[in-house]
């Protein structure tokens, strides 16, 4: 028994589980209707093959999305950590406002309260509820999943990796239906960008809201083009 | 001490601009303008407009690290203003690492529509510059703004590879943040202009956003345009939080210009019945 709570107070371990729950494709946030505006991208001809995706993934990673979110994640864990709920409200807002087009707000947004909807119930948590219910108009995916992560102690760094890994195994899982591209191709795309995930992770750490930036401008192109195309799977 | 750090040690104190200016418009047209060097104003009248206008010139031609401008524009209610500059804004090399910083603001009272048209911006090789344009609408307020940004000049062959730019536009409504956007492109252009995600080949970029309460009704007639302009640029149209979002991309500064004054004079009659053309200066 000793032995046992000496592993549940360990934060590793308690992460571990959270981090494999809330970012496994069997957590309720529909992740799984979203592509990221890569459905148009295939359809236009700009991501054709694997070497395409992988370099389509690594600027997301590196300049677009993932790089943002993994500050808003860092500083809303940080808000949360210090009970600042003027930070906290601040980051909201900016992550709510820094999207590019309709579909990518929808994507944050839809998971975001879908996220809180489930982990407000498992993670009971009063200190949880009222932050995002604080930000009820603008409630982002990253955002909620920092708060969460704060309040479940969970290490930062371990936080953002998961969410970035699970950012990115769902567009490739979104590649998998929509272009010709084997199981195992997806899996080797996702294994050479482990240490690009770490990177960004590190780097997130010590950014503020002033770090933000884009410039996957094709990226922002085939999304907001989503909007009309004509058959899609996907609702970005 | 290399030619380099003998040029950064004999620029280390030189004198930089600090440009400000600060132009308030009324129902009947300018009611206060205040300039610094270099920067200066002037109303400008083509003899076909019904709407104020002033235009922004920047006097020592260009800007370079260390500078450091600032434009404020006050809109009362129902008033309408349009605000564009004199030539293209050209960022020059920065010797000190140093970037040069110009934050535009824009206040728009209840009831008034703003229109803010700064003609291209030509970041050099090896500059650095931070631009922020924050526009604070109000009840029923609206604005058209845009930015283009042409990577090098390109006619003399040009193509810039080490620059910093960080080029924000925010939009506020009674007080709180509706629309972000930051393009930041850091150094290794040449890598974001071989990437087919990032700039796909071009060398210049626009934005125009249009936010209005009623700005939902307009999307299909944008699109509608845009549509006609897909085979020769990449143009996208979204709807933000009551922000319409137009954007291009384009390997010719020419071609992207002229489609950006197509969409802008599309709009200015479309929303507000404005003679559907640009300002004389903008074609000189």
């Amino acid at each position: 028994m000793k032995q046992y709570q000496q592993f549940k107070d360990n934060k590793v371990h308690n992460g571990l589980f959270s981090l494999m729950t809330w970012f496994s494709p069997s957590y309720p946030i529909g992740s799984f209707a979203y592509s990221h505006g890569l459905e148009y991208a295939v359809e236009a001809g700009i991501v054709t093959n694997t070497g395409d995706l992988k370099n389509w993934l690594y600027d997301f990673l590196h300049f677009g999305t993932c790089y943002n979110d993994s500050i808003f994640i860092s500083n809303s864990y940080d808000a949360t950590e210090k009970n600042d709920l003027i930070f906290f409200n601040e980051v909201a807002a900016m992550s709510k406002a820094f999207k590019s087009s309709s579909e990518i707000s929808l994507e944050s947004e839809q998971q975001g309260i879908s996220f809180y909807q489930v982990t407000s119930v498992t993670l009971s948590s009063k200190k949880f509820e009222s932050l995002i219910n604080g930000i009820k108009k603008n409630i982002s995916y990253p955002v909620v999943v920092g708060c969460a992560g704060s309040i479940k102690t969970i290490r930062k760094i371990d936080l953002i990796d998961a969410y970035l890994h699970s950012f990115i195994s769902n567009i490739l899982s979104a590649s998998l239906r929509i272009m010709p591209l084997g199981q195992t191709e997806a899996q080797c795309i996702l294994s050479s960008l482990e240490k690009e995930i770490n990177l960004i992770s590190i780097n997130a750490l010590s950014k503020t809201i002033s770090d933000l930036g884009s410039s996957v401008f094709m990226g922002d192109w085939a999304s907001a083009n989503h909007e009309g195309q004509y058959t899609r799977l996907f609702r970005s | 001490m290399k030619y380099n750090d003998t040029l950064q040690f004999k620029f280390k104190n030189i004198k930089r601009a600090r440009g400000s200016l600060d132009i308030s418009f009324s129902k009947k047209g300018i009611s206060r303008m205040y300039y610094k060097n270099p920067l200066r104003s002037f109303s400008n009248d083509d003899g076909i407009e019904n709407i104020p206008t002033a235009v922004i010139v920047n006097t020592s031609g260009g800007i370079v690290s260390g500078d450091k401008h600032k434009v404020c524009i006050n809109i009362d209610k129902n008033s309408k203003a349009l605000i564009f500059s004199q030539a293209a804004e050209k960022i020059y090399k920065s010797l000190n690492n140093d970037y040069a910083e110009i934050n535009n603001d824009i206040f728009v009272g209840e009831n008034s529509w703003i229109e803010w048209l700064p003609q291209e911006t030509i970041v050099f090789e090896n500059s650095r510059l931070k631009r922020n344009l924050n526009i604070y609408l109000s009840k029923n307020s609206e604005s058209l703004a845009g930015e283009i940004v042409v990577l090098g000049r390109l006619a003399k062959g040009e193509f810039v590879n080490n620059v910093y730019l960080k080029d924000a536009i925010s939009i506020y409504k009674n007080g709180k943040i509706q629309w972000v956007d930051i393009a930041l492109l850091k150094e290794g252009v040449n890598n974001a202009r071989s990437s087919s995600t990032r700039l796909d080949g071009a060398n210049s970029f626009f934005t125009i956003v249009l936010s209005s309460e009623k700005v939902k009704k307009y999307k299909k007639a944008v699109v509608d345009l845009t549509t006609s302009f897909i085979k020769k640029i990449k143009i996208s149209v979204t709807l933000v939080n009551e922000n319409l979002v137009i954007k291009g991309l384009s390997e010719d500064p020419l071609l992207l210009r002229k489609i950006f004054s197509k969409i802008w004079c599309f709009i200015r009659l479309e929303l507000k019945k404005l003679t559907p053309v640009m300002p004389k200066l903008w074609w000189i």
